[in-house]
């Protein structure tokens, strides 16, 4: 099967910062894939680098099992929102919808329309007299008016109010319903990547720390509590994610199946988000092992 | 038109694909769905809560295999013939204010609500049994 | 993309045009008083009929407004133009938007490039060609060489030149305000240095050797339309050097030699640096190119 997007010993420099280090994944096509991590990790870069904008310093990347040289070819196949949903603030709704239609080859500007009109867009506005929410929903019409294979969001809801984010999220999760399209989405917000992904990147520290199914996250990963253990002492037969000690207590974020818990231990339950927050609070330690283990992980 | 909408709880602790599972039932208890009306499209369901389409997907699936509904390529996803009858509002009214006077009088006996969620847990998995046996 | 490409710079396309227009306009009406007074040109001082179009257009000449404005519009295109053509999409992030549609960068970039550049060079190219025409029909001396900047096809290959200055300092530099500037600048620096260091050396200059020394002017009235390239030298009867530096010398003067462009040689000097400017103008866009479909992310 053709993964959506595939890094092999990926590295990304910006002068003398690396933003993606020796970073190796293979995120399967047909998902909603959540891309969460903190600002500066290189979730934009490893979007521009999905969406041609940027080339690796080192390593390869493959998109649609496609390199980036068939540049065409990608871009007819790949929608892109940026940070930030850039839009050309003087032309109309419709003038937006025209400018892809003009660099496009395939172009559904009935169903563009259709949505714009279901949200209550008219055509004629200016873009930038739209709200946030409203640009941002150009931005995703655009996006959409290609038919892409794969649909790539960086941030697409951070600065939209609550409704306005909600409604993006009903857009988006109509549009992954039909077509088999992958979508890739960067966010905060793991509340938000719960409800519209099925599958989970967690990037820190320029490097993949975890990625899955988001059930099969939640089965892997577990939250141990008991009694203080010596610096060094671990639980048995899990890798720990995540430590942290009181005089009198410890806890550990493990990843592996559940062990035997000796007396005096617990397994408190973990949300998604403090799965995510675990691996951000310890970058160092979750490192995402080479594709072919994470495999046998999920 | 959906003939019905969904609401989802963050939460409740409960995964999204079972809420819709309960959600499901319980309209169809509540006789707002009846055998044979059609469920909302994946599509409109995702569109509707903000919702990855193949959990939707999921709950349709699992309500298949219990029998409640029944999927029809090409037509949608309807409520099967053999759903569980309504109950009538009238019953149901009358076994919730039962089930209010129950509950006062576990409290009143000095039960906290995970001792008394505990104890209908118990007598309703012993009496399935014995529906069973 | 022709129709992205008008819609996003129509109002620079509208003013250019105005501009461009009124210029045009404006010679094209001192050149016709000219030629209705019939009265200037070549061998004659400049006049004009004592009428209201007569006196208008003497209130233009003064301004000396074409010949200004002709030196300085290809720098102000190059820049106004030039460097928002990617600028202006780097710094509001559209170039996200741009670049991740079904055309390769190369593509847009050069699609844009010509669209922009064929009105402006046709305009550029009609304006020197009116500034010709002018200075046949007024100028006292028809001294061509006085106004080597402002005629065709210098014109056009200039804006060329400032176009590639403005778009490749737009894309290096990714924000429309400083570029403009930096293609100002540049422009400015390259024209001069060119006009002073390189212009004269395009062919061999000409020696012209003035032996009646009571009758000698400065420049040399032997050729009037010729571009005097220095000042005289002056030399005694032995054939030694008395000044260089055009100060009559006190001592007894034989002969002094001054080095000049003929008239005859005007076209071939504006072919010749309009082919200079033009192969620097492809050379740095060849550059831009590289810098867009490589360097930007």
């Amino acid at each position: 099967m053709i993964a959506a997007i595939e890094a092999s010993a990926v590295s990304k420099r910006f002068g003398a910062t690396w933003a993606l280090h020796q970073c190796s994944i293979r995120l399967p096509a047909g998902k909603v894939i959540g891309l969460v991590g903190p600002n500066g990790a290189g979730k934009t870069t490893f979007l521009h680098l999905a969406a041609g904008l940027a080339r690796p310093t080192e390593g390869e990347v493959k998109v649609l099992g496609r390199s980036p040289e068939q540049q065409l070819l990608l871009l007819d196949r790949v929608g892109f929102v940026a940070q930030e949903t850039p839009l050309y603030p003087s032309f109309t709704v419709a003038a937006m919808l025209r400018f892809g239609r003009a660099l496009n080859r395939r172009w559904d500007q009935r169903g563009a329309e259709a949505r714009l009109n279901a949200l209550g867009i008219g055509l004629n506005r200016r873009v930038g007299q739209l709200s946030g929410g409203q640009r941002a929903q150009v931005a995703l019409a655009v996006a959409l008016g290609k038919r892409p294979e794969m649909l790539l969001l960086d941030e697409p809801v951070a600065r939209l109010d609550p409704l306005a984010r909600r409604e993006f999220l009903q857009g988006l999760a109509e549009a992954a319903a039909g077509d088999g399209m992958s979508v890739v989405l960067s966010s905060h917000l793991v509340a938000d990547l719960e409800r519209v992904c099925d599958y989970l990147v967690i990037l820190a520290g320029g490097q993949f720390q975890a990625s899955g199914e988001i059930d099969e996250l939640l089965a892997a990963h577990h939250l141990l509590v008991g009694p203080r253990l010596a610096d060094g002492q671990q639980p048995p037969g899990v890798e720990v994610v995540r430590a942290h000690h009181t005089d009198r207590q410890s806890s550990f974020w493990v990843r592996g199946p559940l062990p035997y818990l000796p007396a005096g231990w617990r397994r408190e339950p973990l949300a998604l988000e403090e799965l995510v927050i675990a691996y951000l609070a310890a970058p160092e330690a979750g490192a995402l092992p080479a594709p072919q283990l994470q495999e046998a992980l999920t | 038109m959906a003939l019905v909408e969904f609401h989802l709880d963050p939460r409740s602790g409960v995964s999204y694909y079972v809420q819709l599972m309960q959600q499901v039932r319980q309209a169809v208890l509540f006789g707002i769905l009846k055998p044979g009306d059609r469920l909302p499209t994946v599509k409109e369901v995702s569109a509707q809560v903000a919702l990855n389409p193949n959990t939707v997907l999921r709950a349709y699936r699992d309500l298949e295999h219990e029998g409640l509904v029944v999927s029809r390529p090409g037509s949608g996803t309807f409520v099967s013939e053999q759903a569980p009858a309504a109950v009538a509002p009238a019953s149901y009214r009358a076994l919730r204010a039962d089930l209010e006077g129950w509950i006062e009088k576990a409290r009143a006996a000095g039960l906290d609500d995970r001792a008394l969620a505990a104890l209908f847990d118990h007598v309703l998995h012993a009496s399935a049994s014995a529906v069973v046996a | 993309m022709i129709w992205t490409t008008w819609r996003q710079h129509r109002f620079e396309a509208l003013w250019a045009a105005l501009l461009a227009g009124l210029l045009m306009t404006l010679t094209w009406f001192v050149g016709s008083q000219l030629q209705a007074a019939a009265c200037s040109g070549p061998g004659h001082s400049v006049c004009l009929a004592d009428d209201l179009p007569g006196r208008v257009a003497q209130f233009i000449v003064g301004l000396n407004l074409y010949n200004y404005g002709l030196a300085v519009l290809p720098g102000l295109a190059g820049a106004f133009i030039g460097a928002p053509l990617v600028a202006r999409e780097v710094e509001n992030g559209t170039h996200r938007l741009a670049w991740t549609q079904g055309v390769t960068r190369l593509r847009w970039f050069t699609v844009k490039l010509v669209l922009v550049a064929i009105p402006l060079l046709l305009a550029a190219a009609a304006a020197g060609l009116l500034e010709v025409w002018l200075l046949n029909v007024a100028s006292a001396r028809a001294n061509h060489w006085a106004f080597f900047d402002q005629q065709a096809p210098l014109t056009a290959a200039a804006t060329l030149f400032a176009l590639a200055l403005g778009v490749a300092w737009g894309a290096v530099i990714g924000r429309s305000i400083p570029a403009m500037a930096a293609t100002l600048v540049s422009f400015v620096v390259v024209r001069i240095a060119l006009a002073e260091t390189v212009r004269p050396l395009y062919q061999p200059a000409l020696a012209y050797t003035a032996r009646d020394m009571s009758n000698f002017n400065n420049p040399p009235t032997a050729y009037p339309d010729a571009w005097w390239l220095d000042q005289p030298s002056y030399y005694d009867s032995a054939g030694r050097v008395l000044s260089n530096g055009g100060f009559k010398p006190a001592g007894s003067v034989a002969y002094a030699i001054q080095h000049y462009q003929p008239a005859e040689r005007f076209w071939a000097f504006q072919s010749i640096e309009s082919a200079l400017l033009a192969a620097l103008a492809l050379a740095i866009l060849g550059f831009a190119v590289y810098w867009v479909t490589r360097r930007i992310s």
